[in-house]
């Protein structure tokens, strides 16, 4: 047992008032998991950064940071609890399931050149019985499905578009080999308002290896998006990115987790790509000749999107277009958490967390619901009938752009 | 009821709880009589240092082989209560630094085994360690937790045969033609009265000793000596702390539990129940910390508390400082004219074993029993394996990770999270010692220790007693607001910082949502409490 150096230190601005266990979208469905308070600056207290934690029961943490938010003293839980997983990782070894699941971008690569054939496997009953059964990967749930033409192809064949206002777009994997639909509504949008997007040269953002505690790798991630980031950011380019834990990855993840002080330089300049849309439109830059959108929409906030503290600039956006009408559902966790709800022993906690979304998605007839966020979007379709839309797809309908483009990619295969 | 039995032990402490282990194992028939709970005094009031003897080595070589040759000892005997943290002794910019070099030669006469270290070896060891510091020597100190030895040694005595009496005030002894006959104790939690047939008593109760031998028309000479410690918030070093320079005010920390305390000072008071920790007292400690250790400045300070030195009493010495830590056994036959009466006191935690040996010794010479004390060899009951204490030890009583493909970790529901004590440790202690009583808990679980300091278990506590029947009608508020009340009382003089705002929730909780300052009682009190 050593002790950390940092004096200003969570276990002793912990005042025990226990709000982030009451906010705790996994304690209120299990007993599995101790509580964000518990296994951080109260265990904290008998372990020190680098020791073993001792506790299987982070492991059941989603990451969602909620509980960072409501902190009424400041403390960093989430962060003590990541670091936490991340010794219990190093200690004991990541399992090859999660290797799997966090390496899915290159597996991605493969599968998107494959993607017939590999929907087509991942539906297979042989291989989910194999995955349920060597790998404890949760078969009823849904995987995400493989595009034939992965986003950065679709860049080098069709997007010619050129001006002097440029932006850098961080896209990230998932985008990349699931739905590249988004990437091409998210350079549509920007380039009805005169931007064009450049692409710094980018690989998945890191997160699903951080979640999963490979540090070593995510760190590796890190420095190649770094370098390409960092010069757009020196070009003096706002960078957007449309997932938002990507970007939360990138804006706060690389210097907290990876030891990449240079990281911080990225602060200012990443944006959510709702957030620089909305700030186009406060400066009385947007195009906001909209046509009006009939439609009834639930709208389901990511954590994430939360953590970034902006604000819900996609909400303010949507309001501009008429006739719409999007309702905030009143909605915490999705528990999907990225890799977690794929992962056998931790399906059921994933679906009583969503038991609450899937209660208000419920309330909504349409075929579509919103959210910022993949995961989110993949959780909305195992929850429901309905697709999961990022706020963009509404925003391209208003602008009448979504003519040429086919129904957008599903956030997961349809069974 | 009338008790008889070959000698009668007065006082819990360390002191006394080991005399009566050393006694049953002789085959001497023992009752103790202890008046609240086991090491309430000051052996529960200390640093709960296991002294090298480095402390002591320049002024008081005597001292110095007794700590480090008991210090070996107590490492196997009471495995389980020490955590071996290995200590240092440091010099900073000022101290005189020839001191160092008597230092380690008067240890190498005693017997203290002793390793310079370099400043980067001393950081790695102690990250927050001052920078300015010149010399360090590593020495084999340790942490000892003196609730736990103290039970260990009451347990194991009990289960020798030794008779227990807690909570029973000793309030009279029988003294006929200049002989001990007996004693009058009684029992506080029953209100009865009990006779205790026996012909020797030894008076083993520290800073109470000379009230006692009042008792019997006897006489201790003692000056008594408070020490007041903080307690931090969490261990803000892992060795023991001290500074290589003649003793003085808070100059030790020692690594306790998941805290870390400092101390001590040393004022000579009169009473030994009524005393409190001054500004002065806290500001000196504060300060004194930050210099050898300078980020505990900004840390967390969650309680101050004291506990009386009892000291036996030099010619001539103005301060407690000056008169020797090394223990006394008073034969009041010879020095008073009452015969089977025997005092122990002085002494330090360090040396309460050896205490006990020489103590049990006259004993077992005036009865004529020529059995040879054992206790040096023989393991306490619990620490059979040698192993010592792990902090990290503790997560394993919250779950059990089975290995196997699923990792069903088994969490145990935990009643005071902030030092991890689950339901099942409360009900142990609970059902075995057949106690509702809130400190005898806290003392064998922790429960109440930690940052929130009984905020938040206080009342899970008080409903596991309610769902067991074991809160007396009418008594739940009295027992809530007494326990809080007492560590309220160790908060006061360290409303600062974050253990301000701690206490704020904690009254806002209490004061505010309960209104326990304004609660009526319903009924009558229980008439037990009446003086």
């Amino acid at each position: 047992m050593t002790v950390k150096t940092d004096i200003r230190y969570p276990t002793d601005q912990c005042i025990k008032c226990t709000i982030c266990v009451e906010h705790c979208p996994v304690v209120k469905v299990t007993e599995k998991f101790l509580g964000p308070k518990q296994v951080g600056p109260d265990f904290q207290r008998f372990r020190s950064e680098g020791d073993e934690p001792h506790d299987a029961s982070v492991e059941y943490c989603t990451g969602c940071r909620i509980c960072d938010i409501v902190c009424p003293s400041g403390v960093n839980i989430s962060e003590l609890n990541t670091r936490a997983k991340i010794a219990l990782r190093a200690a004991r070894g990541i399992p090859v399931r999660d290797r799997l699941l966090s390496h899915a971008y290159m597996f991605g690569d493969l599968a998107s050149f494959a993607a017939p054939a590999a929907n087509a496997f991942l539906k297979l009953r042989p291989f989910r019985w194999m995955s349920d059964k060597i790998l404890h990967l949760e078969k009823d749930v849904k995987y995400p499905s493989y595009s034939k033409q992965p986003f950065e192809k679709w860049i080098r064949e069709s997007y010619h578009f050129e001006s002097d206002k440029k932006v850098a777009y961080f896209f990230g994997c998932f985008t990349n080999n699931n739905d590249p639909s988004l990437g091409r509504a998210v350079v549509r949008v920007l380039e009805r308002n005169g931007y064009q997007a450049v692409f710094p040269k980018q690989d998945c953002c890191g997160l699903p290896l951080l979640g999963n505690g490979d540090v070593r790798g995510a760190r590796k991630l890190a420095k190649k998006n770094l370098e390409g980031l960092l010069r757009a950011a020196d070009d003096g380019l706002d960078i957007i990115y449309s997932s938002t834990s990507c970007g939360m990855m990138i804006r706060d993840d690389y210097e907290t987790y990876l030891d990449l002080p240079e990281a911080a330089a990225l602060f200012d300049r990443m944006k959510e790509v709702s957030e620089f849309l909305w700030g186009l439109y406060e400066a009385g830059e947007l195009d906001t000749d909209f046509e009006p959108v009939d439609l009834s929409i639930p709208y389901h906030v990511p954590c994430h999107l939360r953590s970034l503290g902006i604000g819900l600039p996609a909400l303010d956006l949507l309001g501009l277009i008429p006739e719409l009408h999007v309702e905030e559902l009143e909605t915490y966790c999705c528990g999907l958490a990225g890799t977690y709800g794929f992962k056998s022993e931790k399906y059921d906690i994933s679906l009583a967390i969503g038991r609450e979304l899937e209660r208000e998605l419920g309330r909504f007839d349409g075929p579509y619901a919103l959210s910022d966020c993949e995961a989110c979007r993949m959780q909305i379709e195992n929850l429901s009938s309905k697709k999961g839309l990022h706020p963009i797809f509404i925003l391209q309908r208003a602008y009448g752009l979504d003519a040429a483009e086919e129904e957008p990619d599903t956030a997961s295969e349809q069974r | 009821m009338e008790l008889k039995t070959e000698v009668l032990v007065i006082g819990g402490g360390v002191t006394g709880a080991g005399v009566a282990r050393d006694l049953v194992m002789r085959g001497i028939d023992t009752i103790l009589v202890e008046k609240g709970d086991l090491a309430a005094g000051a052996t529960g009031r200390c640093h709960g240092l296991l002294h090298s003897g480095g402390r002591y080595v320049i002024k008081d070589q005597e001292s110095a082989v007794e700590c480090i040759k008991e210090n070996v000892i107590l490492k196997r005997i009471a495995s389980r209560t020490i955590e071996d943290t290995g200590g240092l002794f440091v010099s900073l910019p000022g101290d005189d630094e020839s001191y160092a070099d008597r230092f380690l030669a008067a240890c190498d006469a005693a017997g203290i085994q002793t390793q310079v270290l370099s400043l980067s070896q001393a950081l790695r060891l102690e990250p927050n360690l001052s920078r300015e510091a010149k010399t360090v020597v590593k020495v084999p100190d340790g942490a000892v937790d003196p609730f736990a030895l103290t039970i260990d040694n009451a347990r194991d005595a009990a289960r020798r045969g030794c008779r227990i009496l807690r909570h029973t005030k000793l309030v009279g002894i029988d003294v006929e033609k200049g002989r001990v006959t007996g004693a009058e104790v009684h029992d506080r939690v029953t209100d009865e009265r009990h006779h205790i047939r026996t012909k020797r008593i030894i008076n083993a109760t520290g800073a109470w000793a000379g009230h006692v031998a009042g008792l019997a028309g006897a006489n201790v000479p003692l000056t008594l000596s408070k020490g007041s410690l903080l307690i931090f918030n969490r261990r803000i070093n892992n060795t023991v702390i001290n500074r290589l320079r003649p003793p003085g005010d808070g100059d030790i920390i020692v690594p306790n539990e998941p805290t870390s305390i400092i101390g001590t000072t040393s004022i000579t008071v009169s009473d030994p129940e009524n005393f409190t920790v001054t500004k002065k007292e806290v500001d000196l400690m504060m300060k004194e910390a930050g210099l050898v250790l300078p980020p505990s400045a900004e840390a967390r300070v969650i309680r101050a508390y004291a506990g009386i030195r009892p000291l036996v009493a030099a010619q001539d010495a103005d301060s407690g400082r000056d008169i020797s830590r090394s223990f006394s056994i008073l034969d009041h036959g010879k020095q008073d004219g009452v015969r089977g009466f025997y005092s122990i006191v002085g002494g330090k935690l360090t040396t309460y074993r050896l205490m006990a040996e020489k103590m049990v010794d006259v004993v077992a010479e005036e009865m004529g029993v020529h059995i040879p004390c054992s206790t040096a060899s023989e393991p306490l009951f619990g620490s059979e394996d040698g192993e010592h204490y792990r902090l990290e030890d503790r997560f394993t009583s919250i779950e059990t990770v089975e290995e196997g493909e699923e990792q069903e970790g088994k969490v145990e529901e935990i009643v005071c999270e902030c030092e991890l004590v689950t339901k099942d440790e409360v009900l142990k202690v609970i059902n075995e010692m057949k106690t509702s009583n809130l400190n005898d808990i806290r003392q064998r679980t922790r429960v109440g220790m930690g940052s929130c300091q009984g905020g938040f278990c206080t009342y899970r506590l008080l409903g596991i007693l309610h769902e067991l029947d074991m809160v007396p009608q009418y008594e739940a508020n009295e027992i809530l607001t007494s326990f809080m009340e007492e560590r309220w009382r160790g908060i006061r003089p360290v409303l600062w910082g974050d253990q301000l705002r701690e206490e704020q929730l904690v009254e806002g909780i209490y004061l505010g949502i309960f209104a326990l300052d304004k609660i009526q009682p319903l009924g009558k009190k229980a008439s037990k409490s009446k003086k």
